[in-house]
């Protein structure tokens, strides 16, 4: 059921972008899979050449993947839809956001134009980019200082991989590029191997290698990049220092993009940028705004080890390998710490810090808040890191500026300890190295965030009677409706509406075990359980529908005011809308807009949901 | 036959035998010959019938058989005092429930193992219970079933379903303004007082002054909330649906609760017409219900 409606959504998604045929043909392939080009023509009755242009379009973008397969001695190409991507343009305005705040404008320019076009040469983006502005006007800037900020940003979009460079198998389906690969490894690996059950095994352990690698592309420092002119050098430092605020680290200095690479928008990390957020939103709410932003801080400084939201392969032993773990020190999260945030003020502020102090004193006996509040005295084994951290830094304690930099690192100590403590587990504590180190946990905070976002939409659907009885069966396991009854300390009578309910919605599932050899209603247990992965799949599939109904009801609302609408996009009528607009239009008008707004900020929420429950 | 003994000298007697047998350890079972030298005026054969009988009538005895042997057993002052003035089939009723204790009786149970007519067993009963004698309840378990218990006796935690249990109804009302004092007082321990607008703040790592099950326990019995005898574990009860409910959780290594900020249920699915939409699963594009004439978008962008 969830495909099905999935496939709508993305049907109706190509629509609204890319128009009815491309939309047409994507549903085509949604339904049958994968179809050489005579095909999709015979099922959507349409002329081979707007099919081929339309192909062109989709590809380009990314929705369409191909392959060229030589069958009895003659290449047939198939195509294929990439659904996720087609998903992926819903994301367009929050990656938009998401550039904006971090490059600014032009940040915001590149990410949007970049999405637009779906791949692009770096050398003729430049040249569109720069043509663009002369023609629109829209920047202050002449047009070849812009093009130096904007490769500039790009460099830097392309060094934390929120663009990447185009690869062949991006172009073909996964499936066809490990079949190649099986292919070839087998011929090769052949002769080696007697046994085929090994030989098979080998191969396989090479493709999951393989295939790992080519998802994680170029991951160097300087990957798509050459050195930078040594002339145009000072030109661009000067730039950059107006331009952004971010790192400047004098070695990047020397590198820029290289204008031959073709360049795309990488959604996989923006997918980890989305789930920080998330996470960081769902800390303020548990603990606090000042917690929250020193998370945040945690969380940007590790973002860029991070590249994507799932780690490829078997990622049980990865979780387990404490090693592979990527930790974060307090010492290494106050360099870069910014300093905006009034941690200072949180620590001085009498009411926050007061209680703390004081609920301190009366758990211990030897009161330290006084010389915690001076930041000067920890305890013993941090007194120790301090030390460690002192040398290292080689600061006079006297010095009022060191002073208050370790306050603030005390500070912030206290505000990851929190964090660790919840029980949500937002970090988990490494070691005591650089005043504590602490890591992401982020397989088992996304089941969290998902169970979070099941149990609120059943807190709504059925109320705080639902989640208690949701939360009680995925505690204890298989229950039946008396035990349950008995936990809940509700009626049986009550309690029974509410849980078929849940089933019903796909939040629990129910299982008969028959008492005796015939089954018979009467002479049967009815056990409750929770399967966090069906719930979970249900909840996607309805959420999926809820967004297609969004979007046609958005369509609807705009055929009911095609005409005015048409009426309105005139030239003539922008520019004199007072006078050929009448009240009753302008009010319709107005209408409309507010219902386009409401119906897209549901849609953007109900994505939030997809991206919580799959992607995270 | 010898001169008759008068009632009264019998009466007497019958009380100092009584007074004897009750010295006795409860359940000693006397034979005759014992009995018969209680009596004074030894060996008199008659006085020591007449008292026996005296004694079986108002039920200070009962007469029971070991072997070929008869022997007699004293009965409680009160249950004697209390059968002295029961019919018959009242009195079979009686010892039945008596023997049913907290547990009670059931009618139909009480009618197998008396064998009477139906009519005249309601009518004993009705008599008992005119007399204050036994009661009826309701059980937990069998709701319709009609059972009868001493009137001394409160029921049994398995009659009347612990005290979460009022005429054998779960109390709701009870039970929900419990959970929510003690969510209060949860919550007055788990975060740091705020003084003058400060942003929501937290108790610093570490700390361990969340309250324990015992001492919310101890603050539940102290409060007054209740006349409900509550023990411990009837709290942790309480306890354990408020975690389900989300509303605390355990801390501290399980040993202590803190109660939980809720996020507020914002949520993109059931704020939209769709999450709440009784049709939802009957919508299509094209069918009879489908988002171009749906009257829930209809209102909810009228909103």
């Amino acid at each position: 059921m969830s495909q099905q409606h999935a496939a709508e959504l993305c049907a109706l998604l190509v629509n609204d972008i890319y128009g009815e045929v491309s939309s047409k043909v994507v549903s085509i392939l949604l339904q049958l899979g994968r179809l050489p080009i005579p095909q999709i023509c015979s099922h959507i009755k349409l002329g081979p050449k707007i099919v081929k242009q339309t192909l062109v379009v989709l590809i380009q973008q990314h929705l369409v993947t191909h392959y060229t397969h030589s069958e009895n001695h003659r290449d047939i190409v198939y195509y294929e839809t990439n659904w996720m991507q087609i998903y992926e343009l819903l994301h367009a305005g929050r990656i938009i956001r998401a550039m904006e705040s971090r490059y600014g404008n032009d940040g915001a320019l590149v990410i949007s134009n970049m999405l637009q076009l779906g791949h692009a040469r770096v050398s003729d983006f430049l040249s569109a980019y720069g043509t663009s502005t002369k023609n629109a006007g829209q920047d202050a800037e002449d047009t070849t200082t812009s093009v130096e900020t904007l490769k500039s940003i790009i460099t830097e979009m392309v060094a934390s991989r929120f663009l990447i460079q185009v690869q062949e198998h991006h172009m073909n389906p996964p499936t066809d590029t490990i079949n190649a690969m099986r292919k070839s490894l087998t011929a090769q690996l052949r002769k080696n191997f007697t046994v085929e059950t090994r030989l098979v095994k080998e191969v396989d352990r090479q493709i999951a290698i393989k295939m790992a690698e080519f998802a994680d592309g170029d991951t160097s420092a300087h990957a798509g990049m050459k050195r930078k002119l040594a002339t145009s050098a000072k030109g661009k430092a000067k730039k950059r220092a107006k331009v952004s605020m971010y790192d400047q680290e004098v070695e990047e200095e020397e590198w820029e993009v290289d204008e031959e690479v073709v360049l795309r928008v990488n959604h996989e990390k923006f997918l980890v940028l989305f789930r920080n957020q998330e996470l960081v939103s769902l800390a303020e709410k548990r603990l606090g705004r000042t917690t929250s932003l020193v998370y945040r801080q945690f969380l940007e400084k590790l973002e860029p080890k991070y590249l994507r939201c799932h780690v490829i392969g078997d990622d049980d032993e990865e979780e387990d390998n404490p090693k592979k773990r990527i930790k974060l020190s307090v010492l290494e999260l106050s360099k870069t710490f910014d300093f905006s945030i009034e941690l200072d003020n949180s620590i001085a502020a009498p009411p926050k810090e007061v209680s703390r102090g004081r609920k301190r004193s009366l758990e211990d006996s030897d009161d330290e808040s006084p010389k915690h509040l001076n930041g000067n005295a920890e305890d013993e084994d941090e007194d120790e890191e301090e030390d460690e951290w002192a040398d290292h830094e080689e600061i006079d304690d006297a010095d009022p500026e060191a002073l208050k930099k370790k306050k603030r690192m005390a500070i912030i100590k206290q505000h990851l300890q929190l964090l660790a403590e919840d029980s949500f587990k937002f970090l988990k504590h490494e070691s005591t190295r650089g005043m504590g180190e602490w890591s992401i946990n982020y397989k088992e905070l996304g089941k969290l965030i998902k169970q979070l976002e099941v149990e609120k939409v059943v807190e709504e659907r059925f109320g705080s009677m639902g989640t208690r009885l949701l939360r009680i069966v995925k505690d204890k396991g298989k229950l039946d409706e008396k035990q349950i009854a008995n936990i809940a300390l509700l009626k049986q009578k009550e309690i029974r509406a509410t849980l078929s309910g849940l089933h019903e919605a796909g939040h629990l599932e129910l299982q008969e075990v028959p008492k005796t050899a015939t089954p018979q209603v009467s002479r049967m247990f009815f056990l409750w359980f929770y399967d966090f992965e069906r719930a979970k799949n249900a909840l996607i599939g309805d959420v999926y529908k809820a967004m297609a109904r969004c979007i046609q009801r958005t369509n609807t609302e705009r055929d009911k005011r095609k005409s005015l609408l048409e009426k309105w996009e005139r030239t003539d009528v922008q520019a004199n809308q007072e006078e050929y607009l009448t009240t009753g239009e302008k009010r319709e008008l107005e209408i409309w807009s507010t219902r386009e707004e409401k119906l897209l900020a549901q849609l953007m929420r109900l994505d939030r949901i997809v991206m919580v429950m799959r992607d995270f | 036959m010898a001169t008759q003994v008068p009632q009264s000298t019998i009466d007497t007697l019958a009380a100092s035998v009584y007074e004897q047998c009750l010295q006795a350890p409860t359940g000693f079972l006397f034979s005759i010959s014992q009995l018969q030298e209680m009596v004074p005026g030894k060996s008199n054969l008659e006085v020591t019938q007449h008292v026996l009988n005296e004694l079986l009538r108002t039920r200070s005895l009962s007469a029971m058989t070991q072997g070929n042997q008869t022997l007699f057993k004293a009965a409680a002052r009160d249950y004697a005092d209390k059968v002295k003035n029961m019919s018959g089939d009242e009195e079979i009723l009686y010892g039945y429930i008596q023997e049913a204790a907290r547990e009670g009786i059931w009618t139909k149970t009480l009618k197998a193992k008396t064998n009477m007519h139906t009519t005249t067993m309601n009518k004993a009963l009705k008599g008992l219970e005119g007399k204050r004698f036994v009661k009826a309840i309701k059980s937990v378990k069998y709701p319709a079933r009609k059972i009868y218990m001493l009137y001394e006796l409160t029921p049994s935690i398995d009659v009347t379903g612990g005290p979460w249990f009022t005429d054998a109804e779960l109390d709701n009302e009870f039970i929900n303004e419990l959970l929510t004092a003690i969510t209060k007082f949860i919550t007055s321990k788990s975060f740091p007082r705020i003084v003058r607008g400060s942003s929501v703040a937290s108790f610093p790592p570490g700390y361990t002054g969340y309250p324990s099950q015992n001492e919310i326990y101890r603050w539940v019995k102290s409060s007054n909330l209740t006349e409900v005898d509550l023990a411990e574990a009837d709290i942790r009860n309480l306890l354990d649906v408020l975690v389900y409910d989300g509303k605390i959780e355990r801390v501290v290594g399980g040993t202590a609760y803190r109660a939980v900020r809720k996020p507020e249920s914002v949520n993109g699915f059931t704020e939209s017409p769709c999450g709440r939409c009784p049709v939802f699963s009957l919508c299509r594009e094209g069918g009879p219900v489908s988002a171009s004439n749906c009257v829930y978008f209809e209102d909810w962008l009228n909103f």
